[in-house]
């Protein structure tokens, strides 16, 4: 059998985490952990012993953890090798999508390191080394590496896929389309399938991105954990679309594969809420919980229980949202934009949600300029507000919030006739888009319909 | 001059003017898949009706609702003359006086008409009153006998008045409901229509909760008669609404030919274009007590045991007798029927399309069964995306098309329309379900009746997918989720008619009203 070009791992590891991000992004506007400012960590080897240390007390039990140690070992008998350490950063790589924890991202970064200064034209070294800062937000790092990639082998889907990504974060999708498809031309596989499913859904064509995605799906990838993502973003875009049931079979089928997945769950939670299934709701939700604390899991269950006026109940959660946020922010992760549409949501701390959603006040992308509107929305900027909600309307995102916020900020400055239409096509869209906010954008469109005014 | 040309208006250019139904474009793309191009343009749908615009039916929405009095009512409303242009209203919005519209309340197992409500129009082109009030100008509307914009329906500075009788007939018996009732005047523009546009914009507004928040035109012109049904007939937005050319992209060749490089996926400018937006229809419709209509047990599509109606409209035209030894008939002939969305569009084949169109529905067991059940769309489906939808034996598509009526179940409560929490336009794809009678949940739009804004397009592709087990629910459809302009969310439910001199065959960009 001819070897791939390139392993296909990092590939997939590349782009999976991408499309984590960017997964990660829409179910939750905002990156929890992957906007990480780290320390850089001493340049030392990583001992096994460390290694079992930070895979916990139960040691070695996924078969990543596995690979892990055997990639560990692996350096250990051949430090002089470059491959050994890429399999270690790939396996770290891939412990930092399963895990979404960031400390990882240190890690794999010291072994690319070590395999570039090895082999400083090694491709999968510098695109380990793209993925890492990528993974971070450090956007311009991230291309930068990439392209001495690039440099090497012009034809890399990898690093065009890693260019394309930091496109699409930095909402220039013209730069991320070009990239993307240099990628797809390259090599047409679950990374380059579901990227390009995402990128084509955020331009708003949701049926070439339904099938794409399937495309991705079919295609597979190495870990269950690759494919369950891809079913988690083909959820997300039956969801937004209104499609719940074929959104819960798309999700329920997904479990059995991937029962503790993460994004699955908290989609799963997402479809139940919206399908009245309080019960299958928190099952979803707490069983992401006892994983960890988790910002998305925290918050539906705070709705849910707000939309059954158990305040008390739901202010608990929300109080562990802000504690979560602190912790975070204690190990340096800011996860402020995701932090400000909270606030915005729930109508509190608006002074705070201004302030992080204006720390992308010059956003391009689509959910930053999104959670920017709407909090300028609430604190009643509403002119700023507009000019905010066109960036993030202006690509034709499928999505039922961005037309709700837009429906309101039209509203309030007196656009009563696109403020009627932009609430018909949220509620058109998906009319339980929010366990909150729908039934307000309801509200809202009846209060709209007053009547006409007659010719004097 | 304003033009109104758009890049998406211009792919629809070769069919404009000769759309026969609905979906022509899928119907013509799907059953020509594969022959040669030159063809296609011959193969359109039931080739006859084309020709005949005035009498072309396009779509029917039938659903249970509730009257403010409490009393529960079905509604029926029917869209004809598809792609109006809002600046030719002015002149060709109007319906055909020789002509009879008919809703059909029929039997929801054999489709056998029991009622029927026909509406007749008086004179399209008078050269005088009473329709016209002063032949002497080239004005329809804005001056009669007096100059300015019209201010109710029929005044003196509304020249032309279309009037129509309205008469039910249950058996051999007919009674007159209503005469003498008048359609109100195309949406010509703020100058003239005022009462239907927004002051500022001069766009037409919608969206009315209640009767008395509609425009003033619709009020006058929406009868509550002595018999008690409610009539409206006039012009309206089209509220149907699909990507046609995005329909025309699913299946294009590209794709086809896709030898495993996407290249030929991606890259395009894919987003969903509504082939509908920006166009006006006429529209007749009635509110019917439930009280009296029928009420008659069937096996409905996704639902249990169910009871209730069956809808259908059809158009006929007076047959004239030639030989001269005879005397003259009264008699009409169907020259058009419609039922449930996308039946003669996308599943009859094209040698059955007229054929369809003159026959009535209780003939469909025999005639077009086997075009439910073994649908060449899922084959044609399953050519281009290399799927495994079931082809054959699909008693849930038979469930829902034969006959071809529109079944209602009458025991559920109101349903929820376009607007309404809980609305969804995938009807229960979207979990939008409604209890019945006996407590079971049952779809609140289509299939079970159809109400304004349902995505029959996007339902119907999926049911096509994903019948007829709906173990695996796949989602097919085109990229329109929504109609271009807002639903009224009392009747007519239909929404109110784009105007002449602005319109909506811009995009869904906000701020566009306020700045433009």
């Amino acid at each position: 059998m001819n070897e791939p070009p390139y392993p296909t791992s990092l590939v997939l590891l590349a782009s999976v985490t991408a499309v984590g991000l960017i997964t990660w992004s829409i179910i939750n506007p905002v990156t929890p952990a992957q906007a990480a400012v780290e320390q850089p960590a001493p340049a030392v080897v990583l001992e096994v012993k460390t290694l079992m240390e930070m895979l916990g007390p139960s040691g070695p039990v996924s078969k990543t953890d596995r690979l892990l140690v055997e990639a560990e070992q692996m350096t250990l008998k051949r430090p002089q090798k470059a491959a050994s350490w890429i399999q270690l950063g790939d396996a770290l790589a891939q412990k930092q999508r399963e895990t979404q924890a960031p400390s990882w991202y240190a890690q794999a970064e010291q072994a690319y390191q070590k395999a570039w200064q090895i082999e400083p034209q090694n491709t999968e070294a510098l695109n380990g080394l793209a993925w890492v800062y990528g993974g971070r937000h450090d956007f311009k790092e991230s291309v930068r590496w990439a392209k001495l990639a690039l440099e090497v082998d012009p034809t890399h889907p990898i690093s065009h896929g890693i260019i394309g990504d930091a496109a699409v974060e930095l909402g220039d999708f013209e730069r991320a389309y070009e990239s993307y498809q240099a990628m797809m031309d390259a090599r047409p596989d679950l990374s380059a399938y579901s990227r390009g499913a995402y990128l084509v859904w955020l331009s708003g064509d949701s049926r070439k991105a339904r099938w794409l995605m399937q495309q991705a799906i079919d295609a597979g990838g190495p870990h269950a954990e690759n494919t369950a993502w891809c079913h988690t973003r083909l959820a997300m875009m039956l969801f937004h679309e209104g499609a719940l049931l074929p959104a819960a079979q798309a999700v329920e089928k997904a479990l059995r594969e991937t029962p503790d997945h993460a994004p699955l769950l908290l989609m799963q939670g997402k479809i139940k809420v919206a399908m009245d299934d309080e019960a299958g709701a928190i099952a979803a939700y707490q069983a992401v919980l006892t994983q960890e604390e988790n910002h998305e899991a925290l918050v539906g269950m705070g709705d849910l229980h707000l939309l059954r006026g158990r305040k008390q109940e739901a202010e608990a959660f929300f109080q562990r949202v802000e504690k979560l946020h602190l912790s975070n922010a204690k190990q340096g992760i800011h996860d402020h934009t995701q932090m400000a549409r909270f606030y915005a949501d729930h109508d509190r701390e608006l002074e705070k949600a201004l302030t992080f959603a204006e720390e992308h006040a010059q956003t391009q992308n689509v959910y930053e300029a999104d959670t920017l509107a709407w909090a300028l929305y609430q604190k009643g900027e509403f002119l700023r507000a507009r000019k905010a909600i066109e960036i993030a309307l202006r690509a034709g995102t499928p999505d039922a919030e961005i037309y709700y916020h837009a429906g309101l900020i039209a509203a309030a400055i007196k656009d009563r006739s696109g403020a009627k239409k932009l609430l018909a096509r949220a509620l058109s869209l998906n009319p339980r888009f929010h366990p909150l906010h729908s039934g307000k954008a309801v509200k809202a469109l009846d209060e709209l319909a007053q009547p006409l005014a007659t010719t004097e | 001059m304003k033009t109104h040309s758009t890049p998406s208006l211009g792919l629809l250019r070769p069919w404009l003017k000769t759309r026969p139904g609905r979906l022509l474009a899928v119907a013509t793309t799907l059953l020509t898949l594969g022959m040669p191009q030159a063809q296609a343009s011959s193969h359109s749908d039931a080739p006859l009706i084309k020709q005949d615009p005035q009498v072309n039916l396009t779509d029917v929405y039938a659903f249970v609702r509730q009257r403010p009095s409490g009393e529960k009512v079905l509604v029926v409303e029917v869209s004809v003359r598809p792609f109006s242009e809002p600046g030719d209203g002015v002149i060709y919005d109007r319906f055909a006086d020789d002509a009879l519209y008919c809703i059909h309340i029929a039997h929801p197992v054999t489709g056998v008409t029991i009622q029927r409500y026909n509406f007749r129009f008086s004179d399209m082109n008078p050269v005088k009153g009473p329709s016209l009030k002063n032949p002497d100008t080239i004005l329809s509307y804005g001056r009669g006998t007096e100059v300015g914009p019209i201010l109710n329906v029929g005044d003196a500075r509304q020249n032309y008045t279309q009037t129509y009788t309205i008469s039910r007939n249950v058996g051999e018996r007919v009674t007159t409901l209503g005469r003498n009732l008048m359609v109100p005047p195309p949406n010509v523009g703020a100058r003239t229509t005022p009462a239907y546009n927004d002051a500022e914009t001069g766009r037409a507004i919608s969206g009315a909760t209640s009767r008395e928040t509609l425009d003033s035109y619709t009020q006058e012109t929406t009868y509550d008669l002595p018999s008690g049904v409610t009539v409206f007939a006039g012009p309206r937005e089209d509220g149907f609404y699909a990507d046609t050319a995005g329909i025309f992209d699913l299946l294009d060749s590209r794709i086809l030919d896709n030898t495993g490089s996407l290249a030929d996926g991606l890259g395009q400018d894919g987003n969903g274009v509504d082939g509908f937006k920006g166009f006006n229809v006429l529209h007749y419709g009635i509110v019917i007590p439930l009280s009296q209509l029928p009420s008659i047990a069937y096996t409905g599509a996704l639902q249990p045991a169910a009871t209730g109606v069956g809808v259908f409209a059809s158009v006929r035209r007076p047959q004239a007798i030639l030989y001269p030894s005879r005397t003259s008939s009264s008699a009409f002939v169907q020259v058009n029927r419609l039922g449930n969305p996308l039946f003669n569009e996308v599943l009859v084949s094209l040698g059955s399309k007229d054929l369809y169109n003159r026959t009535l529905p209780n003939t469909d067991k025999s005639t077009f069964a086997r075009f439910a059940e073994n649908p060449e769309v899922a084959v044609l489906i399953n050519t281009v995306f290399g799927t495994g939808f079931a082809t054959t034996g699909r008693a849930d598509l038979r469930a829902v098309y034969i006959p071809d009526v529109i079944r209602v179940n009458t025991t559920t409560g109101p349903v929820r329309v376009a607007g309404d929490e809980g609305y969804s336009r995938l009807s229960f794809i979207g979990g939008d379900t409604i209890a019945d009678g006996n407590g079971n949940m049952i779809p609140s739009g289509w299939p079970n009746g159809r109400r304004f804004g349902d995505d029959v397009v996007d339902i119907a592709l999926t049911a096509v997918a994903s019948g007829p087990t709906f173990e695996t629910i796949t989602v097919v459809g085109d990229n329109i989720p929504s109609n271009d302009q807002v639903y009224n969310r009392t009747f007519p439910y239909a929404a109110t008619p784009h105007a002449g001199t602005r319109n909506e065959k811009d995009s869904m960009r906000i701020w566009k009203a306020a700045t433009d």
